[in-house]
């Protein structure tokens, strides 16, 4: 009712792909989402020439009224002020109308970039029930045991690396967790006495994880963002900087030494670089739970909208890679290669 | 009274940073030996492979003789290596010597087509390339910890601190001068 011509098909458009992108999984459906949008006859820019008009025309009015009624009466009365809030209405209206359109445009651009990311580099989203996978979680890795009042976790992916001398599945997850905890704030009531009040503030945090069989170390891990539930014999390697950012925590002293070789050292010391309050935790199955806090790890890195059509269409098919990603595999896989244990 | 007071709040404050750097010039040198102590642990692990090396290449006379000649310099190397006394030209001078012996190796091994291509070589050379790569990170480990003593005792206050009490000695890192030599760039430090 509020588009006509090419912005209410525009808006037809990007509804339907928003709706049909949520059943993409895999890249022949990607591929005919694609196609679909490279079909549409219309624009994908949205007009919005006519709006600024309105919100000129409704400015104008608004005011030119407004000050028609303080005139006669010199002062500003109540229907002025209906006036007035009459016109903020209208003005707000149509700034919603122009502002909808440009976020949906925005989302579906997004949506349609991360989806295309994701299959470049071979990861698909993974149904789960939360309450489940994360109790599963819980059993294996002590990582997860943090937040007092709630934990869940939010996505769940599979992807593979293929190295030159190891291949592993890998599952990247974004966990949340919310600690409660009891503050104690004084104030003053109504009589002037200063009196205290005991109320309960939740704290938000998100960890994100990939896990994977590493097959060559059990009972070892490696902290640099503390777990007060992780036990057991401390180690120190050489290396200050090392020792600067992580605490090596093992079953057993002889086993944390083995490991600690000055490769992996060094191998951890860029890990610390790059990822931020990284988590090693390789646990009683030889499986390693990698868990850090940065949030951009299958982000993808390209901005463009559909809009600018030619390099939304270029963006998508060229190759999108996550480098933050792959870095972090490779270290895992370099890691494998040093701890191997051949000899 | 005050004025003493404030005298002597002074007076704590400057012993308790005294203190603090005193002991932060002692950790940092002892970290700095350790990971020298963890080079040369890393070093002798060549002792562990060099008989394996003597055992592959033992059926191949004129490879026998030209590689004996470069693990006996190698051993004599890894002897001067002491653990409780930094020394980095011994441990350049083993490092060389550990170089000269890998070029020689690979370059000699092409002659005997079939020792390369044996999984007892192949083997070898991967627990060669580890145990070269365990050295590099140690090295690596051992320069950083090197810098951050250095930073420690040459900085003010700590060097004043440093000429006062502690008394150490800058330490020297370790460069690789072979790979030094293929540079005509040298800093002027």
């Amino acid at each position: 009712m509020f588009y006509r011509g090419n912005n209410q098909a525009l808006i037809t458009q990007l509804k339907r792909l928003q709706h049909e992108s949520a059943s993409v999984s895999d890249i022949s459906g990607f591929e005919r989402l694609m196609d679909s949008v490279k079909q549409f006859p219309g624009s994908y820019q949205f007009h919005y020439r006519s709006y600024w008009v309105s919100l000129a025309m409704i400015a104008m009015v608004g005011a030119a009224l407004t000050f028609y009624d303080w005139q006669r009466l010199q002062h500003m009365q109540g229907s002025s002020w209906l006036l007035v809030a009459v016109s903020v209405a209208a003005l707000l209206l149509v700034l919603g109308l122009m502002i909808y359109p440009w976020q949906l445009l925005r989302s579906v651009s997004a949506r349609l970039l991360q989806q295309d990311a994701l299959l470049d580099n071979g990861i698909k989203p993974v149904s789960f029930h939360s309450p489940a996978l994360t109790r599963e979680l819980l059993s294996r890795f002590n990582e997860f045991h943090r937040g007092n009042y709630r934990r869940e976790v939010k996505a769940l992916y599979q992807g593979r690396f293929d190295g030159d001398e190891y291949a592993f599945d890998y599952r990247y997850l974004h966990f949340h967790y919310v600690d409660e905890r009891i503050v104690i704030e004084t104030y003053t009531n109504s009589k002037g006495q200063v009196r205290t009040r005991r109320r309960k503030v939740y704290d938000h945090y998100d960890r994100y994880a990939l896990i994977m069989p590493f097959q060559f170390v059990r009972d070892v891990a490696v902290v640099s963002f503390a777990n007060s539930l992780l036990s057991g014999s401390t180690y120190k390697p050489a290396s200050n900087r090392f020792n600067e950012r992580f605490r090596v925590i093992a079953g057993d002293e002889l086993t944390a030494a083995k490991t600690m070789k000055p490769t992996v050292v060094v191998a951890l010391e860029e890990v610390g670089e790059l990822l931020s309050k990284p988590n090693l935790e390789f646990n009683g199955s030889a499986d390693l739970c990698l868990s850090f806090a940065d949030n951009d790890m299958i982000k993808t890195p390209s901005k463009v909208t559909l809009s600018d059509f030619t390099a939304f269409i270029e963006a998508i098919e060229g190759q999108q890679s996550f480098a933050k990603l792959q870095r972090t595999l490779q270290s895992i896989h370099y890691l494998m290669t040093k701890l191997d244990n051949n000899f | 009274m005050t004025e003493l007071w404030v005298v002597i709040a002074i007076a704590i404050v400057l012993l308790v940073t005294v203190i603090a750097i005193y002991n932060g010039i002692i950790s940092r040198a002892n970290a700095a030996e350790r990971a020298w102590a963890n080079v040369i642990t890393q070093e002798r692990q060549k002792n562990k492979i060099i008989p394996h090396l003597e055992d592959v290449v033992k059926d191949y006379k004129a490879f026998e003789q030209s590689t004996l000649t470069q693990v006996t310099e190698l051993r004599s190397a890894l002897q001067g290596l002491d653990a409780n006394k930094i020394d980095t030209a011994q441990l350049e001078k083993t490092e060389a010597r550990t170089g000269q012996l890998l070029k020689s190796l690979n370059i000699t091994v092409e002659n005997y087509p079939e020792l390369k291509a044996s999984e007892s070589y192949q083997k070898l050379m991967k627990e060669i390339t580890d145990q070269q790569d365990n050295i590099g990170a140690a090295i690596r480990i051992f320069n950083q910890n090197v810098e951050d003593f250095n930073n420690g005792i040459e900085t003010f206050p700590n060097s004043w601190v440093n000429g006062l009490l502690n008394k150490k000695v800058k330490i020297k890192t370790f460069s690789d001068s072979e790979a030094q030599e293929g540079f005509d760039y040298k800093p002027n430090f």
